[in-house]
């Protein structure tokens, strides 16, 4: 219910209030003013009802008077009369009248004689002289009655006429009557007296005769209903709008009624008209004086084509001198117009007053209202940016406080709106800086960046990662299976994994990784452990180092400095050698000297020659090493002369073809044509060829057959630079893995003892280093061993060698 | 009348070597162990041919070369470089220095012999 009712607007609750506020009063006044009104109305309506009655019956009682006073005149009239004519009425017994009798109220007859009566002389009975006279005089009718025996009042001179207009004599007032009591009793008897066959205001005084005995009566009356006026004054009386008036009398003869007048009420038209009248005047007879009977029926009015009963309210009283029963009625509708029409206009001003209430309320509602609205509008408006509106604060009501209220807030919120905008624009501007420079760090960086998730997917990476594993996009990339695609071997990566999951992070891990073409990148990888909010691991991001390039520059630097120490090596032990030999050189000449001189001077048959001469082998062989070693001392004094690859080649083998021969070894030359001169030292050069064939006819020299020996030169041009090689094959036992990395160290040797120096090799790699070239050996155990001499072609070395041969 | 030949050499075994090899030849041979003591030989007495050693201390044996040509009457006389230094622009600093022959330590004595009474001769030094 207050949900209900606080879903109302102000306007239409306050409406609402204001209408309850005002229904009530005014409906319940209505209501009562109504009530008491109609009841006012109601009795009033009835009252007038009954004063048309009251009237009816005072007109009726006027008349009544008047004609009493009038008959009782007309009897002073009448008696005065017959005095006049003599002071008693004389009987005459012998003169007997015979009459046929009859009941005025049965209408039975008998046969009774009367005596004749006269005065001053002339006969009154069965005459009419005195009764026309009487009524000559008073207009109204004149009786003489006598009295029976039977003390019944006999008409024997009259001028009431009966139904068939004939004179009523020989009628008679039965004993029973009140007027012969009275009469009887000597009164005078007033009062209304049915009439041969009308009601009359009469009255009637005794007759007396000397003796004063009550002999007869006299009777002066006037019909009552002789009173037009009066029936046309009550004919005119209208009730309400169509009511009226009717007379009946208790016989149930309707005297007067706009149309049903003259008739009996047991013999109406209408059975329920008849119904109706006969119960008023049954029931109008019943009451007493002063008395108003009311009676209320439904009433179709045929005669104008009704069908609808419509309430009549008839009211009526009995007006007991004449037994007429007076009724008036109408329509209750007409009686009771006053309340309907009060009643109508107590509803069109409550309805007036209400709607007037209801505008007013409405209008002020509006009133009041207006401001709300207008801030509610405000505030909308607020609520959507524009924050500089402002509510009218000119009321100084409560809205109008809240107006103000509103504004201080407005303004506050605008203030700080305003502020924090400021305050947002820097930031975010702070913050696109911020996202600028590391978007710049992140994509200008040379080192991969990234974001994966633990399953091996890229959240993110940079341009690097895409530029260093190949791909043709960034979104390639983060399609990948980094294990499968980005790892040889996907173990790698789980190792590096437990690494980060162990320590949270790894540092310059290296690893090797596949490009999409499938060649092969080292990288470090820097990276740590992405947790989300619980602290479970969900990824790593991390940077890449691609370290390949610096790997191979590593190697290169390690092999050059390698080489450098090699030299240095060498050259230290160039220097030692030289020393050594230097030194060497003075003792053993001395020596040879003195043992040619000891030689000399010896017998040819001394036993001592021999020793001698073994010590002078000694000393040659002695003389033999240093040489070599003065050779190998010596490399670095080389003089570099263009020359064809062939000559020093030609002539090692030239030297050794002997050997070659003595040893049934079989030479194969293919030499390449047209190959370009290297600088070189032709006696260097010859020396390392010497050596190195010399070598290959060594390693065969146990093998029984297959004693082969190739030597090749050809050239090898790798674009700009253009190397020769000579490559020198045997098929001899080959050197064995372990020490073929050995090979070029000097004093190593696998020469048995005195046979080899441990010299050859190392001499021949420092010549052809200090040539710009390389000694490279390839060998196979039991298959073969091949040293290659690689020389370089000097840039526009384009003297072709022309003597070239194969063989 | 003998031959006189002065043999200079830091190494006494290489001196008495020498005097060992050249005496019963016939030649009559002087040592000296260095430059100074060499010049200081040559000035007292006249030599038919000269022996050189080069690595010695003092003087080298270039120095010595060409202060003995440098002597009245010592222009022409033969001069022999025995060294164990070797190499080709040792044998050119040598002979540009007035040297006749530049031999090789160690060389073979009967080889050096040969060569000494060939340029005694003048068959050598050209």
């Amino acid at each position: 219910m207050r949900r209900f009712f606080s879903d109302w607007k102000i306007q239409t609750k306050m409406t609402t209030v204001a209408v309850i506020l005002v229904l009530f009063p005014i409906l319940a006044i209505s209501i009562l003013t109504i009530d008491r009104l109609t009841d006012a109305l109601r009795k009033a309506a009835d009252a007038d009802l009954a004063h048309i009655l009251e009237n009816i019956v005072s007109m009726c009682r006027i008349q009544h008077g008047l004609l009493q006073q009038k008959v009782t005149s007309d009897l002073v009239v009448a008696r005065t009369l017959l005095r006049d004519y003599g002071t008693h009425i004389v009987e005459y017994p012998s003169d007997t009248v015979p009459f046929e009798a009859t009941n005025q109220q049965t209408g039975e007859t008998q046969q009774i004689q009367v005596p004749l009566w006269g005065i001053g002389g002339r006969p009154i009975t069965n005459t009419t002289w005195f009764v026309d006279e009487v009524q000559s005089l008073i207009g109204g009718r004149c009786t003489v009655f006598q009295r029976t025996e039977v003390d019944t009042l006999l008409r024997v001179s009259t001028n009431v006429l009966k139904e068939d207009g004939t004179r009523a004599v020989g009628t008679y007032i039965p004993r029973s009557s009140p007027v012969v009591s009275a009469i009887l009793r000597g009164e005078t008897y007033l009062g209304r007296a049915y009439v041969v066959n009308n009601w009359h205001v009469t009255a009637y005084e005794p007759l007396r005769d000397r003796t004063g005995q009550i002999i007869g009566a006299l009777y002066v009356g006037t019909q009552e209903q002789s009173a037009d006026a009066l029936t046309d004054a009550i004919a005119r009386i209208k009730v309400g709008k169509t009511g009226y008036a009717f007379l009946a009398d208790s016989e149930g003869n309707i005297i007067l009624h706009p149309t049903k007048a003259g008739r009996n009420v047991t013999n109406l038209d209408d059975p329920l008209e008849s119904k109706i009248i006969t119960q008023i005047v049954e029931k109008g007879m019943k009451l007493s004086d002063g008395e108003v009977g009311t009676i209320r029926y439904p009433w179709i009015n045929v005669e104008l084509g009704e069908r609808k009963p419509r309430m009549k309210i008839a009211k009526y009283v009995f007006y007991r001198d004449w037994g007429w029963i007076i009724s008036a009625g109408s329509y209750e509708k007409e009686i009771f117009a006053a309340v309907r029409e009060t009643k109508l206009f107590i509803y069109l001003v409550a309805g007036v007053i209400m709607s007037c209430a209801i505008v007013l309320t409405v209008l002020f509602s509006r009133i009041f209202t207006r401001p709300i609205l207008d801030l509610t509008e405000i505030t909308t408006q607020m609520a959507r940016g524009d924050l500089s509106r402002r509510a009218d604060t000119s009321g100084h009501d409560e809205v109008g406080l809240l107006a103000r209220s509103f504004n201080e807030m407005a303004r506050q919120i605008q203030d700080n709106t305003e502020n924090l905008e400021s305050i947002v624009a820097r930031r975010t501007a702070e913050l696109m800086e911020s996202e600028a420079r590391y978007h710049k760090l992140f994509e200008g960086s040379k080192d991969v960046i990234y974001i994966s998730t633990a399953d091996g997917r890229f959240l993110d990476v940079n341009q690097s990662a895409v530029e260093l594993f190949g791909y043709k996009s960034k979104d390639e990339l983060l399609k990948i299976n980094i294990p499968h695609d980005l790892y040889f071997d996907p173990q790698d990566r789980h190792k590096m994994k437990e690494a980060i999951e162990k320590e949270g992070f790894v540092k310059d891990f290296e690893q090797r990784l596949r490009k999409k073409d499938g060649t092969e990148v080292s990288v470090l990888i820097t990276s740590n452990l992405v947790r989300d909010k619980d602290g479970n691991s969900i990824g790593y991001e991390g940077i890449m180092r691609d370290i390949t390039e610096r790997k191979r520059l590593d190697a290169e630097l390690k092999k050059t400095q390698a080489y450098l120490i090699q030299a240095a090596k060498m050259k230290a032990l160039g220097d030692l050698v030289s020393g050594v030999a230097h030194e060497l050189n003075n003792p053993l000449m001395a020596s040879e000297t003195i043992l040619h001189v000891v030689r000399e001077n010896l017998h040819k048959d001394c036993p001592n020659k021999t020793r001698v001469e073994l010590a002078q082998e000694c000393n040659r062989r002695m003389a033999k090493i240093i040489n070599h070693l003065r050779e190998f001392s010596r490399q670095a004094e080389a003089t570099f002369e263009p020359l064809g690859i062939h000559v020093p080649v030609e002539n090692a083998l030239m030297i050794l073809a002997q050997q070659f021969l003595n040893r049934n070894i079989s030479t194969v030359k293919e030499f390449g044509s047209d190959l370009p001169h290297v600088l070189g030292d032709p006696n260097q050069l010859e020396q390392v060829f010497l050596n190195l064939i010399s070598n290959a006819s060594d390693a065969m020299d146990d093998l029984a057959s297959r004693k082969k020996l190739t030597v090749k030169t050809c050239l090898a041009d790798k674009g700009k630079k253009r190397e020769v090689k000579v490559v020198i094959r045997d098929t001899g036992r080959g050197i064995p893995k372990e020490i073929i990395d050995k090979v070029f160290e000097p004093f190593f040797t696998t020469k048995e003892v005195g046979k080899g120096t441990g010299l050859g090799l190392s001499i021949c790699y420092g010549i052809i280093q200090n040539h710009g070239g390389r000694i490279e050996v390839e060998s196979q155990e039991g298959r073969g061993t091949a040293f290659t001499v690689v020389l370089p072609v000097p840039v526009g070395g384009h003297n072709v060698e022309k003597n070239s041969r194969r063989g | 009348m003998s031959k006189r030949i002065l043999v200079v050499d830091d190494d006494e075994l290489v001196l008495v070597a020498l005097v060992e090899l050249l005496s019963p030849k016939g030649f009559t041979v002087n040592t000296a162990l260095s430059g100074p003591q060499a010049l200081e030989k040559i000035e007292k007495a006249h030599f038919d041919l000269i022996i050189l050693d080069i690595i010695m201390p003092q003087m080298d044996g270039y120095e010595l070369c060409r202060k003995i040509r440098t002597l009245k009457g010592y222009s022409e006389i033969p001069i022999i470089m025995l060294t164990a230094k070797s190499g080709e622009e040792a044998e050119k600093k040598g002979l540009e220095a007035g040297a006749d022959l530049f031999l090789p330590k160690p060389i073979a004595p009967a080889e050096l012999l040969d060569l000494i009474e060939k340029t005694l001769k003048g068959e050598t030094g050209d």
